[in-house]
């Protein structure tokens, strides 16, 4: 009895169901991205998170969401990835639903680092290649990213092979900052048309995420960047800024344009820099 | 301490050392556990013995009584008859005994075997923790817990060896006594199989032992699969198949390298089993011709006989159950090997509330395994009521450094002292009363929201007004109301509601606040919070703190300004202290990571 009862959680896990999209598209025309009245509720929940957005990112474009938390921003990185099926509405890249895509077709089009990116105690190596095995051995492209990152002395003890976290006797952990470099390291290995980046920042200190800002020209050259930050300086390295509210698109522009109206993202860049400005001048610019 | 690898140099003392202190344990705990069950089950065990040994004797008895017609009609004759008919129906109580406690064990060993180890697990010292293999001693406990049977039943397990032995030392004294001539074959035809039942046991552990890491890893890598996160991360990479080669590798080399060894047993296994037939068969052909030649009686050829007959079985029965006392040792060697992890070391002094200063003197900490020091000599004092804002580079040793200030890391070297009072001499649960701590890689704990930012401080759950406030404060209200207040459940693991990750950490903040103490320490309270969130926070923070003594880390330097001190961490020591002001005037480390973050949000 017990055996079969044993059987049975397993025919259970068995019975889970698979994704069913098609994932059999080889090829788009065109890379450009675009969200067509998309709306979502996560399964199980009752609140629509993106409530019928729609917007356009032209091939290689560098665009950053803004907006307050739980707005919805990761929500649109997880659709445009095929995480998820929209409830409404339909995410395209090339004219294609992006559940379409054949997974390999998906990888050459867009790489992610989640804002919970994985922390794999594995090796310094294989933790920076899961952004592309193929350059799993090929230790010079390796460094080269993890300079890009800031995350080069992470190689310096112990060398690439060196092991990460607790499994290994001679492991060792790193600090979330550590950790967040090295998940940039892994996008920037990466050769997708897009780079889509959820909070890169957020542990980093402020040197590296000032460096970071001003190396986005120089890694993203010609390449597409997406991406999500409360870091409102990242924004205006962005060509065009969308802003969020209440899983709707309010705002769209530079971050020029949109200083010059009056809405959310003048007043979060202003709450922003406060911190920041002279103690007599309230205001600036 | 510790016993990591089998030195063969080590003297047997040392080797037995650990299983003798274990069973020490376990027989405490079964004492604990269930007095009576192991009591009677005692009993049974010696009336087992007892009869299986007495047996041949009844049956050499009958045979003489029946040889003389007469004696049949007597009554010892139907005495003896009784006899065997009891000796041999008596066995199985045992099976009785067992089924009860199998019902009794299972209701109570959770509250037993769990609870102890709930309660090592909440002081286990965090350096411990902070060790490679440490999750392996947590699953192998675990594992042990739940196989219930090795924690319950390994004392009965040694009764039933310890059983058959007698048993067969028993039959082979009355075979003696029978005839010298049957001992030698009836001792010698166990012996190579004994020692190859125990040769492979020993081997196979030390397979076990040295596949430690790589079944540590095979189950690493199945929780990535498990994950929600990291299963999202590894589709949209397209590393999973990657993942799953490592595990199919793993356990393929785990697999071949016991086999390799099982394989070879079983050769063995057939020669001891041969040995063993043949001795018996030499057994009952001595008998039989010490019958021929008129040295024994019938009555005792067939007493042989029977005797011979329950030395087999018994002998079948230690084969099988010396593999599987050993494999419950493991298990019970894995659950007490996890109440060798450290306690977090507590101190015997009572904790007087802090009035002046928290000071840190040569400050030096280590983690385990680490080749480099991670707080190389900090000193630093924390006046009360003043507010310090700690910022550096990744990895300088901030995180460390809070850790170091709330006493939940001792320093290697060096001291923490709270108006005098050494942290170490302190009792850690008086001190903490004083501390609250937001920390960087908080905990998303899936109870109700209520319990969430209660769990700070339990006793006082149902202060709805200092909960109200609190929720303000945190500028969490819409967020409440849009759940649909703070009895809702949290997280999908129970089906209930997932928040941002910028909710969760106004959860934690929240958190914090609620437990109401002087000193405050915050470790990157708004990494993932929308600006204005940040500010309205952050300035609430520091107004509702105007009073207590906080320690911020923080990578927006923004904060600063606001701080009555600013401690710049590099490479594990405190470099710079002082205000913006004058940190900005020494145009020192402070000033660079200043206007590094600056220029972006100005002009």
């Amino acid at each position: 009895m017990e055996y079969a009862k044993r059987l049975d959680y397993f025919r259970d896990f068995l019975a889970l169901p698979e994704r069913k999209d098609r994932r059999n598209v080889n090829a788009v025309s065109h890379q450009d991205i675009a969200f067509e009245g998309v709306s979502f509720t996560y399964p199980g929940t009752d609140r629509q998170v993106l409530k019928h957005v729609t917007f356009r990112i032209k091939e290689g474009e560098r665009v950053a969401f803004v907006g307050e938390n739980g707005a919805g921003k990761s929500t649109i990185i997880k659709l445009l990835c095929g995480l998820y099926e929209p409830d409404g509405g339909r995410v395209m890249i090339g004219g294609v639903n992006v559940r379409d895509l054949s997974d390999e077709l998906r990888r050459k089009l867009l790489t992610v680092v989640f804002q919970d990116f994985g922390c794999y105690e594995m090796t310094l190596r294989e933790n920076a290649a899961f952004g592309n095995l193929q350059y799993l051995h090929e230790d010079e492209r390796i460094m080269e990213v993890f300079k890009e990152a800031g995350c080069e002395d992470l190689a310096k003890e112990g060398g690439l092979d060196r092991n990460l976290g607790h499994l290994n006797a001679d492991g060792v952990d790193l600090s979330k900052g550590q950790w967040q470099r090295l998940a940039a390291a892994r996008a920037f290995l990466s050769d997708a048309s897009y780079v889509i980046l959820d909070e890169p920042t957020a542990s980093l200190d402020p040197m590296a995420e000032s460096r970071m800002y001003e190396n986005f020209a120089q890694i993203f050259h010609k390449r597409g960047t997406i991406m999500i930050s409360h870091r409102l300086a990242s924004a205006r390295m962005a060509d065009r800024i969308l802003v969020l509210d209440g899983g709707r698109i309010v705002q769209s522009g530079s971050h020029a344009e949109l200083m010059e109206q009056e809405g959310l993202y003048r007043t979060m860049y202003l709450a922003q820099s406060s911190w920041y400005a002279d103690k007599e001048a309230g205001d600036e610019d | 301490m510790k016993t990591e690898t089998d030195n063969a140099s080590r003297s047997i003392y040392n080797k037995m050392e650990k299983p003798v202190r274990y069973l020490k344990c376990c027989l405490r705990d079964m004492i604990q556990f269930s007095r009576l069950y192991y009591v009677v089950y005692l009993i049974v065990i010696v009336v087992e013995m007892a009869t299986s040994i007495a047996i041949p004797l009844v049956i050499a008895n009958i045979f003489e009584l029946v040889s003389d017609m007469n004696a049949i009609q007597t009554q010892r004759f139907w005495l003896q008859i009784f006899l065997l008919s009891a000796l041999i129906g008596l066995p199985q109580l045992s099976s009785v005994v067992d089924r009860w406690m199998l019902t009794y064990s299972h209701a109570r060993k959770e509250q037993y075997f769990g609870w102890k180890m709930f309660h090592h697990a909440s002081h286990i010292s965090l350096e411990e923790m902070e060790k490679p293999g440490v999750l392996d001693t947590f699953q192998k406990a675990e594992a042990a817990y739940s196989d219930y049977e090795a924690l319950t039943e390994f004392p009965l397990m040694l009764m039933d060896v310890l059983n058959h032995v007698v048993t067969c030392i028993g039959c082979m004294v009355v075979l003696a006594k029978f005839s010298l001539f049957l001992l030698p074959s009836a001792i010698f035809s166990f012996i190579p199989r004994f020692v190859m039942t125990l040769h492979r046991q020993g081997k196979e552990r030390d397979i076990t032992r040295a596949q430690a890491p790589l079944h540590r890893r095979i189950h690493y890598l199945w929780r990535l699969f498990c994950s929600k996160d990291s299963v999202k991360e590894m589709r949209v990479l397209g590393f999973s198949s990657y993942l799953k080669e490592k595990w199919a590798e793993d356990n393929g080399q785990v697999v071949e390298e016991l086999v390799k060894v099982r394989r070879k047993d079983r050769q063995l296994d057939v020669i001891g089993v041969a040995v063993k037939n043949i001795g018996f068969a030499v057994n009952i052909l001595i008998s039989l011709i010490l019958l021929l030649h008129g040295d024994i009686a019938i009555g005792v050829f067939a007493a042989c006989f029977s005797a011979v007959n329950t030395l087999e079985s018994r002998q079948l029965s230690l084969f099988s159950e010396i593999p599987k006392a050993l494999q419950m040792y493991y298990r019970v060697e894995e659950y007490y090997d996890f109440f060798e992890l450290k306690s977090q070391p507590d101190g015997e002094e009572s904790y007087r509330p802090f009035e002046r200063e928290i000071q840190l003197k040569n400050v030096h900490f280590q983690y385990p395994g680490a080749k480099t020091e991670a707080l190389k000599g900090v000193d630093l004092t924390i006046r009360k009521g003043e507010h310090v804002v700690i910022v550096g580079e990744n990895g300088s040793g901030k995180t460390t450094l809070s850790k170091v200030i709330s006493g939940v890391f001792k320093p290697s070297s060096g001291s923490v002292s709270y108006d005098e009072q050494d942290v170490e001499t302190l009792r850690h649960k008086e001190l903490y009363r004083d501390i609250s701590i937001v920390p960087q890689d908080f905990v998303h704990y899936h109870f109700t929201m209520r319990e969430n930012i209660c769990i700070s401080d339990l006793a006082a759950i149902s202060d709805e007004k200092r909960l109200a406030r609190v929720i303000e404060n945190a500028g969490m209200q819409e967020l409440i109301e849009s759940i649909g207040g703070v009895d809702v459940q949290m997280g999908r693991e129970f089906s209930g509601r997932e928040l941002s990750g910028g909710e969760w950490q106004k959860t934690a903040i929240a958190r914090g606040l609620f437990k109401e103490c002087p000193l405050m320490i915050l470790d990157e309270p708004t990494s993932a919070l929308d600006p204005l969130v940040e500010y309205e926070i952050l300035n609430r923070f520091l107004e509702l703190t105007r009073e207590r003594t906080t320690v911020i880390i923080s990578h927006r330097v923004g904060i600063c300004r606001t701080a009555d001190r600013i401690v710049v961490m590099k490479d594990g020591r405190a470099v710079e202290t002082g205000t913006h002001e004058e940190l900005l005037a020494a145009q020192g480390d402070y000033a660079k990571i200043w206007r590094e973050q600056a220029k972006w949000y100005q002009g």
